[in-house]
């Protein structure tokens, strides 16, 4: 049997000298860096309560009578990675093809938000925002397009407020959260989440960030620095490399009833695919949305398997059902340049098909 | 930058060790010079922290695999199998050190490394407490038991961590072995890190994804949090005696000023309702005195098909003295009306047409012992 492991010393050695040349390049190029700027598209905010902000995308091509779409976003995180640089922007696509578009930022919670529950999240701060672009539009129904966390929400708005909504749209979407190949829900299974919330009030973005570095600890805390060596001497790479980074760690606390509630519920208990969330004592059944829903899931999601999204297409209670299977992760789904093509272009002929 | 050309691995190395050295003094300098700002050196220090232990292991694989006659699965041992070594646990170690939120950063932010007293009282820790200073003690043993349960939780979660580096290398020798034909066999150091990564993060998944690792991670956390608790609790009794505010005086009037503020909206949104009414001047169909609902409302599909909607909320002091359950809004309000308050409440947009009912208080017990 051959040694499997062929490497010239000299060609290991030509390999390192250039891995140190790419590391003095980098010097220069990371000097020259700016602090990364995270929100490529001007907006205006139309409504303010607490921490969060309605933004309104300021677009140049907004079609009159074009109903509105308001995006929903998670908590974890903030919701710049819809539009985190011109040309990886899911929102600036949408402009482009004429769609209104809004946003709503929820903010940083301290702990004066410790005690804000998901009825408060979903049945208040939501639905005022919702209330807010109808007024603005003078429209009974608006469309709501929910992301991640967010769509979790949007489905629990849509099955309880459906007559303010016009059609639904979900990115990659956690339903059923007990799918074998699910990590995140692997971990919290075991949890006592209300010792947890007990004990650390708001849980703090970093530990979020910790959990979601261990889900592949090598790759994320290792490998994807060796990647930044290859593009160090690619000025407008690293720019790029940068401003993801800081989109990642730049992750607000939890408040924390909110997250006591979302780990017993939803990962703990799989309510939203048993159908036994409650919200502020209002029961909700994904089978009362009647809505025509439009479902984009990651194929390569580590965060949402695609199981736990598809899950969605047997509890709706609507016959307009429409899946569209992306190839990318979690979070290629917004940035990568496949993205910019086909995720924005489908949403808004999805939506042009049910005017 | 030094320019020297190397003429031997050894001093490839050196030279390789002072660029390295040189790269991250300059980039330090070039922080603290504030021609950058601090996140960009968090990002820095992150990405320098991953970039280090990747050149270290670059070393090992050139020097564990530099001599092609040996025995290559003892070279891949020297490598990747020396367990503190091990570059999975280190690459693990380093996330934990990194994010300072994980169980090991919270271990030491909890004090989890044993006291010096911990040895004497292990034994101690089953022994009934009494005289004037028997709730002390008892305090004390049940924070000692915590602190032992969390010394035992993090050696068993250390040791699955092992588990996962030795089953990473028994894949990356799986994989080695259907190279180790001419044509196949891996020429480049940055191949031999790739497939290493793949099989390190293949083993981990496995694991991670067991009802093994739930337990061992849910007791972990678990662990963890009930010291941390305990810690509360006498940093509590101190700043009550000192008469310092405290965390729960805090949560307290977090949660009583989050339950007012549900109330206040349902009340608003009852106002909201009356407002709304006919005027007696206003000629109306139906004269009935009692709330009614609009023709609108009567046609919701929420309000006809979600029978749970009609469900009245009994929980939280709102729903019981503000709210009579369920409410029809129908109403048409100004648009100067509209606008936002300063305490964060909005008022009703205009046209709104929906089924409302008082927010409940927390749905479940949320503070245990804090109140």
């Amino acid at each position: 049997m051959f040694n499997p492991v062929h490497i010239d010393p000299l060609r290991a050695l030509a390999e390192m000298d250039a891995f140190r040349r790419k590391l003095a390049a980098g010097l220069d190029s990371l000097r020259n860096q700016e602090e990364p700027h995270i929100g490529a598209t001007p907006t205006e905010v139309v409504y303010r309560e607490d921490k969060l902000k309605l933004h309104h995308f300021l677009g140049t091509k907004a079609v009159p009578g074009r109903t509105p779409i308001l995006i929903c976003y998670a908590l974890v995180n903030t919701p710049w990675m819809t539009d985190l640089q011109a040309d990886r922007s899911l929102v600036a696509r949408l402009l482009e093809q004429g769609e209104d578009v809004y946003l709503i930022e929820w903010g940083y919670p301290d702990l004066a938000d410790r005690w804000l529950t998901l009825g408060d999240y979903i049945l208040g701060y939501l639905d005022r925002c919702v209330d807010q672009v109808r007024a603005r539009h003078d429209l009974q129904r608006i469309n709501l397009l929910g992301i991640c966390q967010g769509g979790v929400f949007s489905l629990c708005y849509a099955a309880l407020r459906q007559p303010k909504l016009k059609n639904l749209i979900t990115m990659v979407t956690p339903v059923d959260f007990h799918t074998p190949d699910n990590m995140l829900s692997n971990w919290t299974r075991s949890l006592d989440v209300d010792l947890l919330v007990d004990t650390l009030g708001n849980i703090p973005g970093d530990l979020m960030n910790w959990c979601y570095l261990t889900l592949k600890p090598i790759r994320l805390n290792q490998q994807k620095y060796v990647g930044l060596v290859d593009i160090l001497d690619d000025a407008n790479e690293v720019s790029n490399f940068l401003r993801m980074e800081k989109w990642i760690f730049d992750s607000p606390d939890q408040a924390g009833e909110a997250f006591r509630q979302f780990i017993h519920d939803f990962y703990q208990d799989n309510g939203l695919f048993r159908g036994e969330i409650e919200l502020d004592g209002e029961k909700l059944s994904l089978a009362d949305i009647q809505l025509p829903v439009l479902n984009i899931f990651a194929e390569q999601d580590h965060l949402v398997p695609p199981a736990s999204s598809r899950a969605m297409a047997g509890l709706l209670g609507g016959k307009d059902y429409t899946e569209l299977g992306f190839r990318g992760g979690h979070i290629g789904i917004y940035v990568s340049s496949r993205a910019q093509r086909e995720v924005p272009s489908t949403v808004h002929r999805w939506l042009s098909e049910r005017c | 930058m030094n320019n020297e050309t190397p003429t031997s691995f050894l001093d490839y190395q050196k030279l390789l060790k002072r660029a390295w050295d040189t790269w991250q003094e300059n980039l330090g300098k070039s922080f603290s010079s504030g021609s950058a700002n601090s996140g960009m050196q968090e990002q820095a220090e992150r990405a320098l922290s991953g970039l280090k232990a990747h050149l270290e292991l670059m070393e090992r694989m050139n020097m564990g695999f530099a001599d092609e006659t040996g025995d290559w699965k003892s070279s891949l041992g020297d490598v990747f199998g020396n367990f503190s070594a091990n570059p999975f646990m280190q690459a693990y170690t380093e996330a934990v050190d990194l994010a300072g939120g994980g169980p090991q950063a919270w271990a030491q932010s909890t004090g989890a490394s044993q006291p010096p007293w911990f040895a004497t009282w292990k034994d101690m820790l089953g022994m009934p407490a009494f005289g004037p200073g028997r709730e002390q003690q008892e305090r004390d043993q049940a924070l000692a038991k915590a602190w032992s349960e969390l010394h035992t939780r993090q050696m068993r979660y250390q040791a699955l961590l092992a588990k996962v580096a030795r089953m990473g290398v028994d894949r990356l020798e799986s994989r080695l072995a259907e190279r180790a034909e001419p044509g196949r066999q891996i020429e480049q150091m940055r191949e031999l890190y790739n497939l290493w990564v793949d099989a390190a993060e293949e083993a981990y998944q496995e694991v991670a994804l067991s009802p093994q690792w739930r337990q061992t991670y849910g007791d972990l956390v678990n662990a963890q949090m009930q010291v941390r608790t305990q810690m509360q609790d006498r940093v509590e009794r101190l700043a009550r005696e000192w008469g310092m505010p405290t965390r729960s005086e805090v949560d307290t009037l977090g949660q009583r000023l989050q339950a007012l503020r549900r109330e206040l909206r349902a009340t608003r949104k009852i106002l909201d309702e009356i407002r709304a009414r006919p005027t007696p001047a206003e000629p109306v169909a139906d004269s009935s005195p009692v709330l009614r609902k609009s023709p609108a409302a009567r046609k919701s599909p929420a309000t006809r098909k979600n029978p749970a909607a009609t469900k009245v909320s009994s929980t939280g002091e709102g729903a019981k003295r503000a709210s009579p359950g369920r409410h029809t809004t129908a109403s048409k309000q100004p648009a100067s009306s509209r606008k936002n308050d300063s305490s964060g409440i909005s008022t009703s947009p205009r046209k709104t047409t929906a089924t409302h009912k008082s927010p409940s208080a927390m749905s479940r017990r949320s503070v245990k012992g804090r109140q």
